[in-house]
């Protein structure tokens, strides 16, 4: 099969769930004998799509990258006001969710070469659905176009170009059953060609000793690993944690392991790591009591994956439907939605060491079972026989 | 050099030149096309505008969609509701909660016309216009997580309010029932 990948940030120091999901599942189906190239551009920042990196041709573990230049926002000012509109859920008329896809960062040497030479593909799987560029790539793909969108309950989701590109394209590729009851339920887009698929999580080897060697935490440490970005509800996670210190002080720690701003971090007990990959993100892992996943916008969340392979507990938030949905199937950590609640699932895991490993090692099952590469791109492939059937059909009816 | 790579590299170049790198976005495929950038988007655009025209023949385009992320689903009204009214209400405040304005509307000055003050006292509405926005956007952004929550709890009290009162209803159905039968077996 030939398949193209379509994202507007492409690379292994790109941060980012979506990023980091379309190029590992590119090298997975590269590995599997599948011709994957991706089709990118130069930008690295993912909230202001700009020409970071030059354009050009590069193969990155078996996938054929070619990068393309982003036209600059004509009217940031006005382009910016709509987009916080949107974000923010002011209602906006359909014409102005319309312009606001026309007026963001765009690139028409991707959109011509996607006109030429998409025929040549079985199927282009267009990752994620906030980006205009991906719903005009969607416009000029001539095989058939599928969706990989990573929905969240977000201000993007609701507009009707998003309910557009779901519903008019060859099919849809979710990541998990509560992502697939979001899109029909919230959305109302019901796809006869929507197919959860999930996403694979790599082993991990980890070294405890080692990360605690390096960065010097001896002590026992609750673990985030991400944006460290309100979006993501880490405020909530430090305002929890501090108020946790004042009611049971002891030892414990708060590691934040990744980049961003408009978080108050300034606590003795709280630890920026800054953004880490390879084997220090993985020693992390396996070095911590726990980890928390505050976030209530998650369409798969990797983290949670990563941390039940190092065979350690998660903490999630109740109001995020998908790792909710994964702790209650695994039985591999606990969720909270109030105060009281972290605070006693803190209590339980750090003091009930047994426990947590239970949950750990139920965790890291569930990851085997459900979430290997052989079964998720199995199931890909699957899912891709009917969407390039779809599109044969579409074709011949054009 | 054909005309439409040079155009490309023309607007390509400013960008490249600021972050440093060399430009040669896609410059082959546009090349043979021998369309420039603008004639893409165009053509691009123009297959949106015809997408949407076909997506939107169901829409009101007027009225736009529900501004519902992260709200407690809307319920709706039980045919036997004995509280049109409060469903009324209910109705209005969800459609009205996320009705605001933040759009940078600048009002035209005719001292930006006066030749070169004007270009500076126009920069220096600008500058003080997006400092005001920065503040309202803020104390918007307040207003509205507010707002949702407040149309959520609203949302979740009437839906549970609807479930008693049919729920009460049904027992005081059971109720007469059994006093029925009482009255039949009691000479």
């Amino acid at each position: 099969m030939k398949v193209a990948v379509v994202t507007p940030r492409y690379g292994e120091h790109i941060l980012g769930g979506a990023e980091t999901m379309a190029r590992r599942f590119g090298e997975e189906l590269a590995r599997r004998g599948h011709v994957v190239h991706a089709y990118t551009t130069g930008a690295t920042n993912h909230g202001d799509l700009r020409n970071d990196l030059p354009a050009g041709v590069a193969t990155i573990n078996g996938v054929r990258v070619e990068r393309f230049g982003l036209l600059p926002i004509g009217n940031r000012l006005s382009h910016d006001a709509l987009l916080q509109r949107i974000l923010w859920g002011v209602r906006t008329t359909v014409h102005e969710q319309f312009a606001w896809i026309g007026a963001g960062a765009h690139s028409p040497g991707m959109y011509a070469a996607l006109e030429s030479q998409s025929p040549h593909y079985d199927l282009a799987l267009l990752i994620p659905y906030p980006f205009p560029l991906i719903h005009y790539a969607a416009a000029c793909t001539r095989c058939p176009a599928v969706i990989w969108p990573c929905l969240h309950d977000e201000g993007y989701a609701y507009t009707e170009p998003v309910r557009m590109l779901l519903a008019t394209s060859a099919g849809v590729q979710l990541n998990s059953l509560p992502e697939r009851e979001f899109m029909e339920q919230r959305l109302r887009v019901h796809h006869p060609r929507a197919h959860v698929v999930g996403y694979g999580v790599d082993p991990v080897r980890a070294d405890a000793a080692a990360f605690r060697a390096k960065f010097g935490i001896a002590d026992p440490f609750v673990l985030y690993s991400g944006r460290i970005e309100v979006p993501k509800n880490v405020n909530v996670l430090v305002d929890f944690f501090k108020r946790h210190k004042i009611d049971h002080p002891g030892p414990l720690k708060l590691v934040l392991m990744g980049a961003g701003t408009g978080v108050d971090t300034d606590h003795p007990d709280v630890i920026t790591l800054g953004f880490q990959t390879g084997a220090d993100k993985q020693n992390a892992y396996a070095a911590a009591t726990l980890l928390c996943q505050p976030s209530i916008n998650e369409s798969f969340s990797i983290v949670i994956m990563e941390s039940w392979q190092a065979e350690v507990p998660v903490l999630v938030h109740a109001q995020c439907a998908v790792t909710r949905h994964h702790v209650e199937r695994s039985n591999g950590g606990l969720i909270f939605a109030t105060y009281a609640d972290f605070s006693q699932a803190l209590r339980t895991l750090t003091v009930n060491s047994e426990l947590a490993r239970a949950m750990g090692a139920r965790g890291r099952d569930y990851v085997a079972r459900e979430y290997n590469w052989n079964t998720v791109l199995a199931k890909f492939e699957r899912a891709a026989e009917d969407w390039i059937g779809a599109g044969m059909i579409a074709a011949r009816a054009t | 050099m054909m005309h439409a790579q040079r155009e490309l590299m023309a607007v390509m170049g400013k960008q490249y030149s600021e972050s440093g790198v060399s430009p040669q976005d896609g410059a082959e495929h546009l090349g043979a096309t021998g369309d420039s950038p603008n004639e893409i988007m165009t053509r691009v655009a123009a297959r949106m505008a015809e997408r949407q025209a076909a997506w939107s023949t169901t829409l009101d385009e007027a009225q736009g969609s529900a501004a519902q992320f992260g709200v407690a689903e809307f319920p709706a009204q039980p045919k036997d509701s004995g509280n049109a009214e409060l469903h009324r209400h209910l109705r209005e405040v969800n459609a009205e909660f996320a009705d605001l304005h933040n759009e940078p509307i600048l009002a035209e000055s005719p001292a930006t016309r006066v030749p070169v003050l004007g270009k500076i006292w126009a920069s220096v509405r600008q500058h003080a216009h997006e400092l005001v926005l920065f503040y309202v956007n803020r104390g918007t952004f307040h207003q509205l997580s507010v707002n949702r929550r407040l149309v959520s709890v609203v949302n979740l009290l009437t839906a549970q309010l609807e479930e008693q009162r049919a729920e009460i209803a049904q027992l005081r159905r059971d109720l007469a029932r059994h006093d029925d039968a009482d009255k039949r077996r009691s000479p």
